[in-house]
């Protein structure tokens, strides 16, 4: 499985996708800054503009649609493409094949929302100032704490795309697949209690969020950790049945 | 000969919706051939391959390489199998060498033997070059180097001509031909380029619609020790009298302008004296060898002729 992510990685850091992807996220987080100071939010400074950008731009839609391109990437072209059976020819297991690249995916969920957290740090302290110095170290780690909560949810909802993509031959439709559901789910889940049981509700869950109970962390965590088990098993199924034609 | 088997299919079957791409396919490869495996396109050969990697499961029968059975422990089968199965793909936007260290890393081989590999197939001036800028042929190249990866002893080549120019052609089977010499590799090659697979094969398995029509030595199969003559010319019935009043072993078959007559190599000259001494109206007279091509022809359309 590790000779699997590393591979993973080189092609990652190898192609330009990762380095648009983040320049994107960046950029996102700049445009929102821009809003931020044309409208009447003055009072906002670095400590809750992260906020702001998470559940603003960056969540809706940003970083889901470019899971949903990574896992088009990993998945679906790299069966079409026909170099998934190369590395299958090298007698690496299936599973191992599969369990590699669902690590890959949820780490880079992680390394977005890293690189959306630290952009929108620096952004918002060269644009908007530090805030409160008081408050400074309190925020932060609310902010982490607000960034993680999101973490879960975002991987859950990354490998229920990865498992349609095993099953879709085409990248194009897998990633128009993905848009659409990252679209719809950002819609649903703002139907009352919902979100406590999709996939993606902690993305979305900004007030939910934000109130931080222990109901509330464990719902989310617990619900987005049984659509990670449950769809990481169905992704096992189907590869190992799955007869590799192309 | 060496007949120590390392490959082996037994009753293979692969069944899609009902309909059988392969039907109880039973081939064999010794040690040391270079095994054409031929069969139009959709005949089954791309999917035998694929069950032989264990990338397909078959419906039934199963696939035996170096002693173990592909289905129950297929990682040990393949680990002495190299193969490049239909088009060469790579991740196109890394070069060449990047490529071939991701499937070392898989194989967990140390880097060096990528540029061992590269330098077999003579690629390794364009070893940093981003494959999308690869010619076909140099991607067919490199496709043989990744199936070298691995020290193996069987190499599977699936179509390793297509979508090359003569000159590629050419230069692919001088380099398997070498690869086999060199490194005592035992190869499968499927295609449908015939005059390639009669030029670089030993041994051939033809496949139609699933079923293996025939399976055996090129040399044994195409009888080369045989002539095809062929006799234009309107009395038929005179030259076939005449042909019978000699003393050789023969096989005829009329066509609309004469007779194409199958004989031992060396008899040209006295079945040419004797159609001159009688004095036979012959417009036209040449020789050729049984080709696979016309082999291949025969067995596929179900017309085995001068059996």
């Amino acid at each position: 499985m590790l000779k699997v992510l590393k591979n993973e990685f080189i092609k990652m850091l190898n192609g330009r996708k990762f380095y648009i992807l983040a320049v994107l996220v960046i950029f996102s987080i700049a445009l929102d800054i821009i809003m931020v100071k044309s409208s009447t939010q003055f009072h906002m400074n670095t400590q809750n503009f992260f906020e702001q950008t998470l559940f603003g731009m960056a969540m809706k839609p940003i970083v889901p649609m470019f899971m949903a391109l990574v896992v088009a990437e990993t998945f679906t072209e790299d069966y079409s493409h026909g170099t998934m059976k190369f590395s299958l020819i090298t007698g690496v297991k299936r599973s191992e094949l599969i369990l590699g690249k669902l690590v890959f995916i949820a780490l880079y969920a992680v390394i977005f929302l890293v690189v959306t957290f630290v952009s929108s740090y620096i952004v918002g302290t060269i644009t908007l100032g530090i805030g409160i110095k008081g408050e400074f170290f309190n925020n932060l780690i609310f902010n982490v704490k607000l960034c993680s909560s999101v973490i879960l949810p975002l991987i859950s909802f990354s490998i229920v795309l990865s498992f349609v993509a095993l099953l879709i031959n085409n990248s194009g439709a897998m990633i128009g697949f993905g848009i659409g559901v990252a679209v719809i789910m950002a819609v649903l889940d703002h139907i009352k209690n919902v979100m406590y049981f999709t996939f993606s509700g902690g993305m979305y869950g900004t007030d939910v969020a934000r109130k931080f109970t222990t109901h509330n962390v464990l719902i989310f965590t617990l619900t987005a950790c049984i659509y990670i088990l449950i769809f990481t098993l169905l992704d096992l199924i189907v590869v190992r049945k799955k007869d590799i034609l192309l | 000969m060496n007949n120590k088997c390392l490959l082996k299919t037994e009753n293979l079957t692969k069944e899609y919706k009902g309909r059988k791409a392969v039907d109880n396919l039973n081939i064999t490869v010794y040690e040391g051939d270079v095994y054409g495996f031929l069969g139009r396109n959709g005949a089954g050969k791309s999917t035998t391959i694929k069950s032989m990697l264990g990338l397909i499961k078959p419906t039934c029968g199963r696939v035996i390489i170096n002693g173990y059975e592909v289905s129950k422990e297929r990682e040990k089968a393949i680990e002495k199998i190299g193969a490049m199965v239909e088009a060469p793909s790579f991740y196109t936007g890394m070069s060449g060498y990047k490529n071939l260290c991701l499937y070392a890393n898989l194989y967990g081989l140390p880097i060096k033997r990528v540029d061992e590999v590269l330098e077999m197939v003579g690629m390794i001036n364009a070893k940093d070059k981003k494959v999308y800028k690869y010619s076909m042929g140099m991607k067919q190249r490199l496709g043989i180097a990744r199936a070298f990866l691995n020290n193996p002893n069987v190499v599977i080549l699936d179509e390793p001509t297509n979508g090359l120019d003569p000159q590629g052609i050419k230069e692919i089977r001088n380099l398997i031909q070498e690869l086999s010499e060199k490194y005592k590799v035992t190869f499968i090659i499927s295609s449908h380029i015939l005059t390639e697979i009669q030029a670089v094969c030993n041994r051939i398995g033809i496949i139609e619609d699933g079923q293996l029509k025939v399976q055996g030595y090129v040399e044994e199969l195409l009888n080369t020790k045989d002539e095809i003559i062929q006799i234009s010319t309107v009395e038929k019935e005179k030259t076939v009298r005449l042909l019978n009043s000699l003393n050789i072993e023969l096989n005829y078959e009329e066509f609309e302008g004469g007779l194409k007559v199958k004989v031992k190599k060396g008899n040209f000259n006295i079945i040419n004296k004797v159609l001159v001494e009688n004095d036979v109206n012959v417009k036209n007279m040449s020789c050729s060898e049984n080709s696979l091509e016309e082999y291949f022809l025969n067995i596929t359309k179900g017309e085995k002729k001068y059996a």
